[in-house]
């Protein structure tokens, strides 16, 4: 991986969340919006390291994921935004996002529901043969749910090539982790003798390279494995509507993890000089919004569609 | 009397014929994964809600899958994942993927197993958009049923009586001629019948052939319709099947609150098809199933509430016809 591209693209991840959630209090996000600010090394890093085949899965949190995945940010602002030209058409909106051109299965906003789905596509690709894994993003929240610890022992007993990376912020919306949990992620995944490594999740290198190995090693028949990455949201969990939600954490934690922020450690080992490539990922982010802005509504006939192959016909839709 | 159970050749034709197809089973059947592997037949624990997702997942990714999840009382278990999750992927995605995989599972019948396991849920699972839901009523359509669910491009879940598979299955009125697929949202005509319609769905379809049998001895001619799936649901349909100016009669095992025989009874009058003063519903009651059969009995309609429902609600125009 290189050091300077992965820094671009996580300023890009940065500057296109800081836009969404200015839009998002100019009142013009409708619905939810779960920024991934602080979070842009574990995307970067991890989805740096998979094939250009490989699936990846994600959850609400997921413009990162996508972005890193290389969808397109305008389709992607146009999505958020519910405008012409969106990603999904205008029926994903900020959460659920898919992408098949660039192998994002899709997001889902139930909690931990993507890991068995990934585990789904992990078994395709077992069958398959073609030596690819799967890539499945959950928070720590995720690894207390009924369906990860189901998903787990299946993907385990069946060697499913599947890769978990839980980003690890400690937070469960607006729950401290460490208030509802006995047992950190890391010693969930080693109680169910999963193979996992722990990462700096601030530090796009270190998550590269433990991506990587933890990748090579669930494609080589090791089946499925864990890499929990330490990291923590520069914003709140969520915000719905215009109006940001007050600061919930302790400032001392915040201060703590703020000073590590994933673009300074990234920054801080480049020797080149960044003042151009900022100004100029800021110029492209700002004219994306510009243009994204500047799209219309969705057609409101394509309400309707979509809902099953077969069409309205079967749908049985009563008239 | 040693006919085969046509479910086996459609399912044993479906593995044949699409390579892709893997099945979920919480229970082995030994002769299916010798002859098609391990990799295909996968042995799953009781997972439910893991086992709907691996099934979603894989068919996002181009396969297609038979969850045959044991009991559809076991689907609550998988709830999110068939309602949040199968059905919604090729909405939310604006089309870019298409989810073919089916659900089978014993719903009720005969087995007197109680509240936990007795449910035959097709007017809940009928609202969620995008879902395809079969209720065979004879072995032949479950098999035909099946057959259609294994090549749909959209979810399907298959509700399946354990009465099709009592040791007595054979000797159930069998209205469908074969077991050859048969589409979805077009009901059947399995009795033809001058005198007045039955619309049965499920387990009410041999009930309402029975009764039809008892009514003919009784100088009354009955029709009865099948509706093979309750969703999608085959209103216009049915509104053709019924007979002109005679009386309409709705059998359902289901409660009448919200149910597709209520959806359906609206549409018939709506539409003119039949007088509201000449339909009525005959449902199950809104009672958990209690176990003992003396107390499950009358919470649902059999033959005899059948015949007696028949003659009741339309003494009049069968009066008329039968003096």
């Amino acid at each position: 991986m290189d050091l300077l591209s992965a820094y671009r693209a996580m300023l890009g991840i940065r500057l296109f969340e800081e836009g969404v959630l200015r839009l998002a209090e100019q009142g013009l996000v409708p619905g939810a919006t779960h920024p991934y600010t602080g979070q842009e090394a574990v995307a970067v890093g991890v989805l740096a390291a998979r094939r250009p085949q490989e699936w990846v899965v994600s959850f609400y949190r997921c413009h990162g994921h996508a972005l890193a995945a290389g969808s397109p940010p305008e389709r992607v602002l146009r999505e958020i935004l519910g405008r012409d030209g969106g990603l999904c058409g205008g029926k994903s909106g900020s959460m659920h996002l898919a992408d098949r051109a660039n192998r994002l299965l899709g997001s889902t906003s139930i909690v931990a529901a993507q890991l068995p789905i990934a585990a789904g596509a992990a078994m395709s690709a077992k069958l398959d043969g073609t030596g690819q894994a799967v890539i499945v993003f959950c928070g720590d929240g995720a690894l207390g749910a009924g369906g990860a610890y189901e998903t787990l022992t299946i993907a385990a007993a069946q060697r499913l090539p599947l890769l978990v990376v839980c980003e690890d912020n400690g937070w469960q919306d607006r729950t401290a982790s460490a208030l509802v949990r006995h047992l950190a992620p890391t010693e969930l995944v080693r109680g169910l003798r999963l193979p996992y490594v722990e990462v700096d999740g601030n530090d796009v290198e270190a998550v590269h390279g433990a991506a990587t190995a933890a990748l090579a090693a669930c494609r080589d028949g090791g089946g499925v494995g864990v890499l929990v990455a330490h990291t923590y949201l520069r914003h709140f969990h969520s915000q719905l509507g215009p109006r940001p939600p007050a600061e919930y954490r302790p400032a001392a934690e915040r201060e703590r993890w703020l000073a590590r922020d994933p673009l300074t450690v990234a920054a801080d080992r480049i020797t080149a000089d960044l003042t151009a490539l900022r100004a100029e990922v800021a110029a492209e982010t700002d004219a994306l919004i510009r243009r994204a802005l500047d799209a219309g509504e969705p057609d409101p006939a394509t309400a309707t569609t979509g809902v099953t192959v077969t069409g309205d016909a079967l749908i049985g839709a009563a008239r | 009397m040693s006919r085969p159970h046509p479910i086996g050749a459609a399912v044993r034709d479906a593995l044949t014929a699409q390579p892709d197809l893997s099945m979920f089973c919480t229970y082995q059947q030994d002769d299916l994964v010798a002859r098609y592997g391990a990799d295909r037949m996968v042995r799953m624990p009781i997972a439910e809600n893991a086992m709907l997702g691996m099934a979603l997942g894989m068919a996002l990714t181009g396969r297609r899958v038979l969850v045959s999840i044991a009991r559809i009382a076991f689907l609550f278990s998988a709830f999110d994942q068939l309602v949040n999750q199968v059905t919604t992927w090729r909405y939310m995605s604006g089309g870019q993927f298409s989810v073919p995989l089916v659900v089978r599972g014993f719903s009720r019948g005969g087995e007197h197993l109680g509240a936990q396991h007795e449910h035959a849920p097709y007017g809940l699972l009928s609202r969620i958009p995008g879902l395809v839901v079969a209720v065979p009523g004879s072995p032949n359509s479950l098999a035909g049923l099946l057959r259609t669910a294994l090549t749909h491009p959209d979810p399907v879940v298959v509700l399946e009586s354990p009465l099709l598979f009592a040791p007595d299955w054979a000797d159930l009125p069998e209205p469908e001629p074969s077991p050859a697929a048969l589409p979805f949202g077009v009901a059947g005509l399995a009795r033809t019948g001058t005198d007045l319609t039955m619309v049965a769905i499920g387990n009410t379809v041999a009930a309402c052939l029975r009764a039809a049998d008892r009514l003919a001895g009784q100088g009354v001619d009955a029709r009865v319709v099948d509706l093979r799936t309750a969703a999608p649901l085959d209103r216009d349909g049915v509104a053709a099947m019924v007979v002109p100016d005679r009386p309409v009669l709705l059998v359902d095992e289901e409660s009448r609150a919200g149910s597709v025989m209520t959806d359906l009874a609206l549409h018939l009058v709506q539409t003119g098809a039949v007088s509201p003063g000449r339909i009525d519903l005959l449902t199950g009651a809104p009672v958990p199933a209690p176990v003992s059969p003396t107390l499950l009995a009358p919470l649902l309609p059999d033959v005899d509430r059948i015949v007696d429902a028949a003659l009741h609600s339309f003494a009049p125009d069968l009066r008329r016809k039968n003096p």
